[in-house]
């Protein structure tokens, strides 16, 4: 699915990595409390149990009076139970009067929290061989005299079930951890699957068949936008194709004519022995033909650089008026032959390129006489406002058909009306190409019999 | 001049630059043909020729590189300073009418076409 580049970025791991750690996290904490809320539970029901342990050793102690009373406890204390008891009994003077075997190696006396009153002493924990206990210490009175009570609670099986608990949530927790990656891999896959059947629908396109589309299939919601875009694309290219192919099929048959002309003329000059006039108007008529061609080849140059220009162009500020008043005197011979009148309206100062500026004009006006009848008339208009520079061309010419008016500013394109001309169907592309250059628009409207306007604005930098 | 250029045209714009300094005020004289550029006259064989300012400033030009070609843009250049490369035949329109007023009523001719490179003033 993708390119053996090193290590691109992958949806899927990506998804299966965030899905674990998701996971993961709340597996964690759901087992995080559960086990904090059970340990604590037990070592609360612990404390509440030697509580009441050393409740009723004290009671017993004060109602029967004595060591004999709490002897049985000391001595049997709990080994069937699950927390063990162990007992100490010491009297006012500080001497053990009292305790359960192998306790006085295992925790002595001082060890125990100390208690002044009658109240329990909070329990603490002490360590000691592998075992965990629990101490706490009670007073009791009997016979007028403060006997200390002290109390250690076995707690290691306790202990032992708390760490027997977390390795079980451990378990718990690796197992899901692995259990949500195989849910992840299979999911993700199953998920991006249209995306690989998206590629598979993608390679099919070639440029020899641009006109297939991909959104008709049923795709996903999240797929649909990509797949609608990427029509959008093919649209674009299949009419780039197709311009293209045009194009050099126009190019090849405007650089054929004057080609085959100078091949037939030399050919013909070629063919027996010729005065020097002869030959001299065969060289005349070449040097006509590659004027010809070379003026298409620099106009095409001129279109083309200007497509690949990434640089702005050399502005300055000039008069505007001027410079279209100096064009339609360049074109007032021709108008005066045609009886065409040739006005200019409007003034202003324009920043633009003045060869360049004077070139678009010129090039309009020179298409404006080619369609303006006898007694017509051509307008060059300028219009300053704040935000840009209009001149706009019109005539009351022949005007041009709707279906023709979207691709009059392509190179080579040329209505059918204008076929017979002798232009190399450059000059609106040339025009377009100028006005690209500055930034700004070139539009046309037309209607049939009544006119033509080109309108190019300038917009003026902020 | 922009890049690709011809050889030619460096060569034709380098005389031209040459000529244009001197000798702009006086009497030109090609044949019977008698320009007065102070006062913007022309006459041929005495007979006042009646020229358009356009008309006068191409015969000038012209008449100041007498007996050397003048390409089309050239004229286009001076005449209107018309910087670009156009696909039109003012140019020729304009040396038809030229014609009318300098050639057409004498016997010899002084402007001629050069076909495929432009135009030349010159004396048979």
């Amino acid at each position: 699915m993708f390119s053996k580049r090193p290590e691109p970025r992958s949806i899927a791991s990506q998804l299966i990595l965030l899905f674990t750690l998701a996971a993961t996290l709340l597996l964690a904490c759901g087992l995080g409390v559960f086990y904090w809320i059970v340990v604590r539970h037990a070592f609360a029901e612990d404390n509440a149990v030697l509580a009441d342990k050393v409740d009723a050793l004290q009671t017993s102690f004060e109602q029967l009076g004595g060591l004999d009373a709490v002897a049985a406890e000391i001595n049997t204390a709990g080994s069937r139970q699950r927390a063990p008891f162990l007992v100490r009994v010491i009297d006012p003077t500080g001497a053990t009067i009292g305790q359960t075997s192998g306790m006085e190696t295992l925790l002595p006396a001082n060890i125990f929290p100390p208690t002044a009153s009658r109240d329990v002493a909070v329990p603490t924990e002490h360590r000691v061989a592998e075992k965990l206990f629990a101490l706490t210490t009670g007073r009791a009175l009997a016979g007028g005299q403060q006997f200390t009570i002290q109390v250690a609670q076995d707690r290691s099986s306790d202990e032992q079930v708390e760490r027997r608990f977390g390795i079980l949530a451990l378990v718990v927790l690796s197992g899901s951890i692995l259990g949500s990656i195989l849910i992840a891999i299979p999911a993700t896959r199953r998920g991006l699957r249209p995306l690989e059947e998206m590629k598979r629908s993608l390679e099919r396109i070639g440029p020899t068949h641009l006109n297939e589309r991909v959104a008709a299939a049923n795709w996903p919601r999240e797929l649909q936008p990509l797949a609608i875009a990427f029509d959008e694309m093919l649209k674009r290219l299949d009419d780039s194709f197709t311009r293209l192919s045009q194009f050099s099929a126009d190019l090849a048959h405007e650089l054929r004519t004057p080609i085959a002309n100078m091949l037939g003329e030399a050919q013909v000059a070629l063919s027996r022995d010729r005065s020097s006039a002869e030959y001299r108007e065969t060289i005349e008529s070449t040097i006509g033909e590659c004027e010809r061609l070379s003026g298409i080849v620099d106009n095409l140059l001129f279109v083309a650089r200007a497509d690949a220009a990434s640089e702005p162009v050399a502005r300055k500020r000039f008069d505007a008026r001027a410079a279209v008043e100096k064009i339609a005197a360049f074109y007032q011979t021709i108008a005066e032959d045609h009886h065409v009148a040739i006005s200019c309206s409007g003034q202003g100062q324009i920043s633009a390129d003045p060869a360049l500026f004077e070139r678009a004009v010129g090039n309009l006006v020179d298409n404006a006489l080619r369609f303006t009848p006898h007694n017509g008339s051509i307008e060059i208009a300028l219009a300053d406002s704040p935000s840009d520079f209009k001149v706009a061309i019109s005539d009351n010419g022949s005007g041009i058909a709707p279906e023709h008016l979207p691709r009059v500013f392509d190179r080579f394109y040329r209505a059918e009306s204008s076929r017979g001309s002798d232009g190399a169907g450059l000059g609106l592309a040339l025009v377009k190409s100028i006005v690209d250059l500055h930034g700004g628009t070139a539009r046309i409207h037309s209607e049939p019999g009544r006119g033509t306007v080109v309108t190019l604005t300038f917009p003026k930098r902020t | 001049m922009v890049k690709p250029f011809a050889f030619s045209e460096l060569l034709a714009r380098v005389r031209s630059l040459l000529r244009r300094t001197p000798a702009r005020r006086g009497k030109l004289r090609i044949d019977d043909l008698e320009i007065d550029t102070r006062h913007q006259r022309a006459e041929r064989g005495g007979v006042p020729l009646n020229l358009t300012p356009k008309e006068f400033l191409l015969l000038t030009h012209l008449a100041h590189s007498a007996g050397e070609v003048v390409s089309r843009a050239e004229i286009a250049e001076h005449v209107w300073d018309i910087g670009f490369k156009t696909d039109t035949n003012v140019v020729d329109v304009v040396v038809r009418r030229l014609r009318a007023k300098v050639d057409d009523p004498f016997k010899t001719k002084l402007v001629h076409t050069i076909r495929g490179m432009g135009y030349v003033l010159k004396a048979p």
